[in-house]
This record gives structure tokens, sequence and C-alpha cells, in this order.
């Protein structure tokens, strides 16, 4: 994973832009979890606060290093504060994510066949945290496309389509160094474009009945 | 209950709750026994969501003679709104309530 340095205003844009939309689904998701007490409503307000803090850390953290090393371009930094930012930010993602794959497989008749399809994914990929929460992803996409077979909505294709996005992204992400710094752009904006289309389902559903 | 494909279904408090709203909705002011019907409810599981749906101010209760009748509160149509609304956005993220 490498972060191009022209790109990292940018980036904290995108984190902020993120941070703003995932804290509107959440909000939502606790008005309605207010109105109606149910447990799904719950776990998706748990998993985007805690994708908002992730993503919010991230970008400050981000922003901070950018501000400072522009002040003194010499100045040597320990990567302390960024790499408290990214840590804040995996075990955020870790765990939204996981909140959400445990919201889906929690109805699944047969949970021990999802256990055991998660289990291999998880063993069979490297213990790194990007890598856990592509494994994640996988499993939220493929519940996803479970639920979109059954149920065909246009809500369900836009967050099924954003989620894979995401998926897609984290890939990039993991796959970026110094030599392709355009898979971490294009993971970024790719990312972006996945919250962007959350928020577009949400203002959509927020309309008059 | 069962759904479209005739498997049993798990219905949720708010999806009973919603149900029987519904029922009293559509009749106005509504017996307990055309509810009883209508939202697919044992008799005492009914007395138990009037009940609690009464405590909420989502239904109103009316004695009429020796026999009961329930019609909707404000706040009950707005729960319906809402639960038709949160509905649609947890079937969107593949969750059912």
């Amino acid at each position: 994973m490498f972060t191009p340095r022209w790109f990292m205003p940018y980036d904290v844009l995108i984190m902020l832009v993120m941070t703003a939309v995932s804290m509107g689904i959440a909000i939502y998701a606790l008005r309605g979890f207010r109105w109606v007490k149910e447990r799904s409503l719950y776990y998706l307000y748990m998993a985007f606060v805690l994708l908002a803090i992730g993503f919010f850390a991230n970008g400050l953290t981000l922003g901070y290093d950018f501000l400072q090393r522009t002040g003194d371009p010499n100045s040597f930094q320990p990567m302390m504060f960024i790499d408290l930012g990214f840590a804040i930010y995996f075990f955020c993602s870790i765990v939204a994510y996981g909140i959400l794959a445990y919201a889906y497989f929690r109805n699944v008749r047969d949970a021990s066949i999802a256990a055991a399809i998660f289990g291999m994914l998880l063993t069979s990929t490297m213990p790194v945290l990007e890598c856990i929460i592509i494994v994640l992803l996988f499993a939220l996409v493929f519940a996803q496309m479970i639920h979109l077979s059954i149920h065909r909505s246009r809500y369900s294709m836009i967050v099924c389509s954003s989620f894979v996005l995401i998926l897609i992204s984290h890939v990039l992400v993991l796959m970026s160094d110094m030599e392709q710094q355009n898979y971490y752009v294009i993971g970024k904006l790719l990312q972006l474009g996945a919250f962007v289309m959350l928020l577009a389902m949400m203002l959509k559903l927020r309309g008059p009945e | 209950m069962r759904s479209e494909d005739g498997s049993l279904r798990y219905r949720s408090k708010g999806r009973i709750f919603s149900d029987i709203l519904t029922a009293v909705r559509l009749e106005g002011a509504a017996r307990p026994t055309h509810i009883l019907y209508k939202a697919n409810l044992s008799h005492d599981r009914l007395t138990k969501y009037l009940g609690m749906l009464e405590d909420s101010g989502l239904l109103n209760r009316k004695m009429d003679g020796e026999r009961a009748e329930y019609s909707i509160t404000p706040k009950g149509e707005q729960f319906l709104v809402e639960f038709r609304r949160m509905e649609t956005f947890a079937d969107a993220f593949g969750l059912e309530i």
C-alpha cells in the first residue's frame, strides 16, 4: 500500500466526504431503529458510525502529516501519528465490516456453511489488515448478491454495486506500491464513487412517500 | 407466517406492529377478532401486542358496550410510514426487518 504525496490532499478530501456519507447513513439507521426497534438497523448504525470514525481519523492524520511536511519538507516524521490514523482506520473498518457480515449471516439457516466458506477464505489469505477487510467485503458482496438474486430492487442494486466498488478499491490499494501509484489513486476514486452511490440511494429513500 | 414461496417466515416485532396497524387502518375502527384474522395472530399474542401498541400511543382503544374497538393514532400512521421506509432501506442492504 502506497499513498502518493501529490494525492494526499485529495485523499483527505475523499476521507472527509466518506465520513459525512457514513455518518448520514448511520444517523438514518439510528432514526429507523428508534421507530421500529429492529436489530438489523442497529447493526447498520454501528457499522457506519465505526466506518465514519475510521475515515475521519485517517483523513485527519493524513492531512496533519501533509501540512507538517509542506511547512518543513526536510523535517523527519517518525510516522507515529500517521500510523495511528491508519491503525484506527483498519481497526474500525474490520469491526464495521465484521458487524455487517454478522448481520447478514446471523439469519442464514445453515450458518455452518457460511462459516466454513468464511473460515477457508480467512486462512487462505495473508493475515494482513487490508486482506482481512477484503475477505470481509467479499463475504458482504457474496451475501448481497444472494439477496439480489431473490429480491431484485433498484436500491439493492445500488448498494450491491457500491460494495463491489469498495471491494475492488481495497484490492487496488493493497496492490499499490512505488511503481504502481495509480492503483492507489484509482482505488480511492472508486471508493469515493461507491460512497456517492450510497448517498444518492439514501437521499432518494428520504424523499416523500 | 408463510412467505411468497410458501415457506415459514419469522416475523419481527416491528413487522407484527405494522401488520396490526395496517389491519386497523384499513378498517378505520377494528374489533380484535378482525385484527386477529388479518394480522394472523393467536388471541394471547394479539392481546399482548394490542396492549403494547396502546401503551406506545400507536393505537386508541374505545369501548362500545363490552366490546373494544381500536383505531390508529397519528403516531401510528407515522410508524407505518417509517416502517415502510426502513423496510426498503434495510432491504437495500440485503437485511430483513
